[in-house]
């Protein structure tokens, strides 16, 4: 079923808010200059962060996929008291409810998106970048690129369940 | 020397190298820690607050998740009541759970708590619950249906046999009555045929002789139908108890439908 991403973003828009604010928090971490933030629009993109170009390539991959970790650790983080009364014994409140949409919405935009993997490409391919780091990023931005094809399919909110979803759950099992 | 550049933001001369903008120290750092709106300050803060609520009951799902889990481990290698137990501590945090209360009737059920299983079982009813579950607990009800009923034949066969052996403790019981009074007779004639013998009379001793024969040997016979009575009646006892538990065990059914 195709969805248009605008009102995907207006149903999960507390992830948009999430994913453009983690940019901002890393671009802060990096000292990188942001010109212009937008947290959530219904067009294409549905978000952005303008920043100067990072002083270092490293910095530019983690602007890049910071949302990638915040996004996750806070959806996570967020579900993870509603998941065993929701998902395991369907005895949610509404509470429950809220608090599982909001981190499934979070989660589900942990990926960075296409225009985040080309600025991470376009940086790792200058010449002055060390070896490493174009072998830890270039197939990075191909895991991103596969990720936005693969949300065509659902894939970010299977992403997303799989984070709230899963991990409490394994969590209960080893503890028993 | 450095050649100095203009801060695109503030037009002052700087000198901070590394970055392709031209901007000041002052100006990348206040432009790096751009505030965040106080809408989305606002927001964040909320869900702090609801998710350190949310966190407080926690423990709880915790402490079921796992009481579940281990109910699930136990009921896999067959030990109901254990499992039983462990749904228990679930339904007591989560009342209304399907998955929970489905899983602690399934468990007593097995574990041969059936008037509990069915009271169990009677908060399930009208309630849409998993289609795996319901023919779960469907297989249950069937497997008792077919347990009845060769619970049925059974009752019915130890009736048959304990109908056999009241016949043959009947049998018994008259001819040991029988014998008892043939031995008293005899008893009595020997005694007379004794007193006659101790007053001096003339007495036939081979009619004596004949008669404490018949007298002994009668008593042997009679211990040997006390002895065969004694097992009969304890075969008799027992399968009173088989049937006494057999019928309970209906009951219990019957009471759960």
């Amino acid at each position: 079923m195709f969805i248009p991403g605008q009102i995907i973003a207006l149903l999960t828009f507390p992830g948009v808010i999430v994913h453009e604010s983690a940019h901002q928090l890393f671009c802060r971490f990096c000292r990188v200059a942001i010109f212009d933030v937008c947290y959530l629009r219904f067009e294409n993109p549905v978000g952005y962060v303008i920043h100067e170009p990072p002083s270092k390539p490293f910095h530019h991959l983690l602007i890049g996929i910071g949302p990638f970790f915040l996004n996750s650790v806070v959806g996570l983080l967020i579900a993870f008291p509603a998941v065993i009364p929701v998902l395991r014994f369907d005895s949610g409140n509404l509470l429950d409810y809220f608090l599982i949409w909001l981190g499934v919405s979070i989660s589900m935009h942990a990926f960075p998106s296409t225009g985040d993997a080309k600025s991470i490409l376009e940086a790792i391919q200058k010449k002055d970048v060390p070896f490493w780091l174009k072998l830890v990023g270039t197939p990075l931005v191909g895991f991103i690129y596969l990720g936005a094809i693969g949300s065509v399919m659902w894939l970010d909110l299977a992403y997303g369940i799989g984070i709230v979803g899963v991990l409490p759950n394994l969590l209960v099992k080893l503890l028993a | 020397m450095e050649e100095m550049s203009l801060c695109k933001a503030c037009g002052q001369p700087f000198e901070e190298r590394g970055y392709q903008f031209p901007l000041c120290e002052k100006c990348r750092t206040i432009l790096a820690n751009r505030p965040l709106p106080k809408i989305v300050k606002a927001a964040f803060l909320c869900v702090l607050i609801i998710l350190i609520l949310s966190f407080t009951k926690f423990p709880d799902s915790l402490k079921a998740g796992i009481a579940f889990e281990k109910g699930r481990m136990a009921e896999d290698m067959g030990h109901f009541e254990i499992a039983a137990l462990q749904y228990k501590k679930v339904v007591e945090y989560f009342p209304n759970s399907d998955l929970a209360l489905a899983r602690l009737g399934i468990a007593q059920y097995k574990s041969g708590k059936f008037p509990e299983a069915t009271r169990i079982f009677s908060l399930l009813s009208g309630r849409s619950i998993s289609k795996e579950l319901t023919e779960e607990i469907n297989l249950l009800f069937k497997d008792q249906e077919k347990s009845m009923t060769e619970l049925n034949t059974k009752i019915l066969e130890s009736k048959i046999a304990l109908d056999s052996i009241e016949s043959q403790l009947e049998v018994l019981k008259t001819s040991i009555l029988q014998s008892e009074s043939e031995i008293k007779n005899l008893s009595l004639k020997i005694d007379k045929i004794e007193a006659d013998k101790n007053e001096g009379l003339e007495v036939d001793i081979s009619n004596y002789n004949q008669l404490i024969n018949r007298h002994n040997s009668l008593v042997e016979l009679h211990n040997k139908r006390l002895k065969y009575g004694d097992l009969l009646y304890g075969q008799y006892l027992e399968r009173v108890k088989e049937v006494d538990s057999l019928i309970g065990i209906y009951n219990s059914f019957i009471i759960e439908k």
